[in-house]
């Protein structure tokens, strides 16, 4: 299986010794849907930025599909999609215009985005108020938009940072849904949860990170053994 | 008030003042940020404290010292009334922590009132700055007795809250009206331009008065002005008349008419206030559907540009700062073809003046107003908390500052053709000037769209609360603002000095090379910028 995102010894400083990351190596492979655990403050977003270009960072190579993400940014970039925890998008945008712009900063034709958007847009539940500024949105539907403007260019490698905060039951259920058929389809997932029922259930691998350190990196069924994931988690998180 | 309404209105100034920063933050770039703000406000200061002593030291010099006050309370009324307006949608009514605050045990008055004192409080040291100065040479040249001083401050004190009390329920009213329209800002954007567009010709009035006197006539005209327009100013001609006069009663009504203004106006603005709030932050019940229409392609610079102008139409500060010399040029050049004024001028100067030899000044006047904001020095800030969108594509920076400039470029230079001709037209200009001053409005919109972009790219600044912090105050918007004024008065100056005894086509042509060659070497600092942005 081929390498989609390499993270080797990257480390993060903010200010002179305080580190956010630190040494933190993990690998995600083609179809694998991994999860990235840890409590507030443990370097999860920190991370999460830095993989997706949008942090820059001072030690350690971030590397995906084989580009490095500080010299070949736009071919990372290409085939990465990113949602953020709170996704502030154009609010004076409708929801199709930001999407349109998406798709054209990804170069899709006009078919491809028809076709991708009307789909997404009916599965998400969201279709009838494309036509509306996002600035009416609720957190929920803008939480929607944010994670079509991420699947319509079908990504390589999608990364979510706490994707299930403020989605409805559906939708969470149509996320995970989407997820599983990317992988199937050879792309990864790099997500970090808080929701460790949803982890466990959804990932093959999940990384464990506490005070910006790796502490538990690999398979999930290997990692857990006989026990919950929440089990394990707290045992490893305990000081 | 209770104190626990002053601690929201402590908490706020706090939140936003630079001496918390510099005192907390543990980023160096942070502090030189707050450090640059507060000197450069200072060194602002000091020019105006010098020019505001000058002028009342002048007025008083030449007989018009009790025009002094006036003059002061005046302009702190007519700044307030303009500046409170404009900012009424960003301070007063949907801020960011809106929904924060109300979630508070605050009652809906004590919040308003605290939003209103927050900008009165913003504003006060400015204010303070232009009425001392004046106190300042209005002591050096009268000497006035010990009890003006304290009587002059404490007044000055109250002399904004009146017009800001005005402009507060000007503002109000029209968010009131338009917030239950599905075009609402396109509404309030038109709506503050209806205000603030005769404010700004009142300046022109006075200058057409008092154009080409001498300076002991110029002072006289300015004093009947200021005496005979206090009396539509609130509050003016009482503070006058404490000072003046030492009048209790006036010192009683400014203080009384203003307290009592300001609870009686937030006690009704604060039964709608809730409403207004709601109305300004959910759409319209009925969705639109999207059509086939709607899915469009366009390349990545045209739909930057296509984003930024849905950015500037959706914010009403952002399109009354950045569009208000457009639209002033677009009022005067749809006037401007009915005035001949090479038939004024011969009439006025003489037959042996020739205005067409002067047409160098159509397109540098019109430039001065088209140039005076792009949207290219705000724009890169103004990404703020979206900035994460523009850096997780796969675009260049290098395109994406290519999308701003085409959009300011869009706004500013088929305006500028238009304003150009009509100007020439009205000059009566030749064939070969009209050509060469669109060549050069052309030139100068390039230049102000890539000098504005390279500052707003080089200091671009994320982490603001209100975007009134970039548009209006921030570092690019300044560094822009200055240098640029600057040079466009010195051609101004040049193109009337030279035309006098040359050609005025020489000053075009020299100009139109400066603006290619600034335009060029700008461009480059943009290219280097967008390098470093990745």
């Amino acid at each position: 299986m081929s390498t989609v995102l390499s993270i080797e010894h990257y480390t993060k400083e903010y200010g002179k010794g305080v580190k956010a990351c630190d040494d933190v190596s993990l690998n995600v492979e083609a179809g694998d849907i991994f999860g990235f655990i840890g409590h507030n403050g443990a370097g999860k977003s920190t991370t999460i930025r830095a993989v997706v270009g949008v942090l820059d960072y001072e030690q350690g190579f971030i590397r995906i599909n084989g580009h490095d993400v500080k010299r070949e940014p736009l071919e990372c970039k290409k085939v990465t999609a990113y949602i953020p925890d709170n996704p502030d998008i154009y609010e004076n945008l409708t929801g199709i215009q930001y999407l349109n712009f998406v798709a054209d900063a990804f170069g899709l034709s006009l078919d491809e985005r028809k076709e991708r958007i009307t789909d997404y847009a009916n599965r998400f539940e969201i279709a009838d108020a494309l036509g509306d500024l996002i600035s009416s949105y609720s957190h929920g539907m803008k939480q929607k938009v944010a994670i079509i403007s991420a699947l319509i260019h079908e990504p390589l490698l999608l990364v979510l940072d706490e994707p299930f905060v403020g989605l409805d039951p559906k939708a969470s259920f149509t996320l995970k849904e989407i997820m599983r058929e990317m992988c199937a389809k050879g792309s990864a997932v790099f997500f970090s949860t808080h929701v460790l029922d949803v982890a466990e259930k959804l990932c093959n691998k999940i990384a464990i990170i506490k005070k910006g350190k790796i502490i538990a990196n690999g398979a999930i069924n290997e990692l857990i053994g006989d026990q919950s994931l929440e089990e394990v988690f707290l045992e490893a998180v305990k000081e | 008030m209770r104190s626990t309404n002053f601690l929201l209105l402590k908490t706020m100034l706090r939140s936003t003042s630079s001496i918390n920063i510099i005192r907390y933050s543990h980023d160096k770039k942070a502090r030189g940020r707050a450090w640059g703000m507060l000197i450069g406000t200072a060194f602002i200061d000091v020019f105006v404290f010098a020019m505001g002593a000058l002028i009342a030291f002048g007025f008083s010099f030449l007989g018009h010292a009790e025009e002094v006050p006036l003059l002061a309370a005046m302009l702190i009324a007519l700044m307030s009334l303009v500046f409170t307006f404009m900012k009424t949608n960003e301070f007063l009514f949907g801020f960011r922590e809106y929904d924060m605050i109300m979630a508070m045990p605050f009652s809906v008055k004590s919040v308003v009132a605290n939003r209103f004192l927050f900008m009165y409080m913003k504003d006060l040291p400015w204010n303070m700055v232009i009425t001392l100065s004046m106190l300042t040479g209005y002591a050096i040249a009268v000497k006035p007795a010990a009890w003006v001083y304290p009587v002059w401050i404490i007044l000055s004190l109250f002399v904004a809250i009146m017009p800001m009390l005005i402009a507060a329920a000007l503002g109000a009213a029209t968010l009131r009206i338009t917030s239950g329209f599905r075009h609402k800002k396109a509404l309030q954007i038109i709506l503050t331009f209806i205000v603030v567009i005769p404010c700004f010709f009142i300046q022109y009035i006075v200058q057409y008065f008092v154009r080409t006197d001498k300076m002991d006539v110029v002072v006289d005209k300015s004093a009947a002005f200021v005496n005979s327009s206090a009396r539509y100013v609130p509050g003016v001609s009482w503070f006058a008349d404490s000072v003046n006069k030492g009048s209790i009663s006036s010192m009683l009504l400014l203080v009384g008419v203003s307290l009592l203004l300001f609870e009686g106006l937030f006690l009704i603005i604060s039964r709608s206030y809730r409403m207004i709030n709601s109305r300004i932050a959910t759409s319209q019940i009925k969705h639109h559907k999207v059509s086939q229409k709607e899915y469009k392609v366009r390349t990545i610079v045209g739909s930057v540009a296509f984003k930024e102008w849905k950015r500037l139409t959706g914010s009403t500060a952002y399109a009354v700062n950045m569009g208000l010399g457009e639209v002033f040029v677009l009022l005067v050049s749809l006037v401007l073809p009915f005035v001949n004024a090479y038939k004024l001028t011969s009439g006025a100067f003489g037959e042996n003046f020739d205005i067409r030899n002067f047409s160098a000044i159509v397109p540098l006047a019109v430039y001065f107003m088209l140039g005076m904001a792009p949207t290219t020095a705000c724009s890169p800030s103004l990404e703020g908390k979206n900035y994460w969108i523009i850096k997780s594509l796969p675009v260049d920076m290098l395109s994406v500052y290519k999308g701003k400039m085409l959009f300011n470029i869009l706004l500013t230079v088929p305006l500028g053709i238009f304003s150009v001709l009509a100007g020439c037209f009205s000059i009566r200009a030749h064939a070969l000037d009209y050509l060469l001053n669109i060549v050069m409005i052309v030139c100068a919109c390039f230049f102000s769209t890539v000098y504005g972009m390279l500052c707003g790219a080089r200091f671009m600044r994320l982490d603001w609360e209100n975007e009134i912090e970039v548009i209006k105050q921030g570092t690019a918007i300044t560094l822009y603002l200055l240098p640029n004024m600057l040079f466009t008065s010195i051609l101004m100056g040049l193109a009337i000095f030279i035309s006098y005894f040359a050609n005025g086509r020489i000053v075009v042509l020299a100009a139109i090379a400066i603006y290619l060659i600034l335009t060029f070497v700008c461009y480059l600092g943009v290219k280097g910028v967008a390098k470093s942005r990745g």
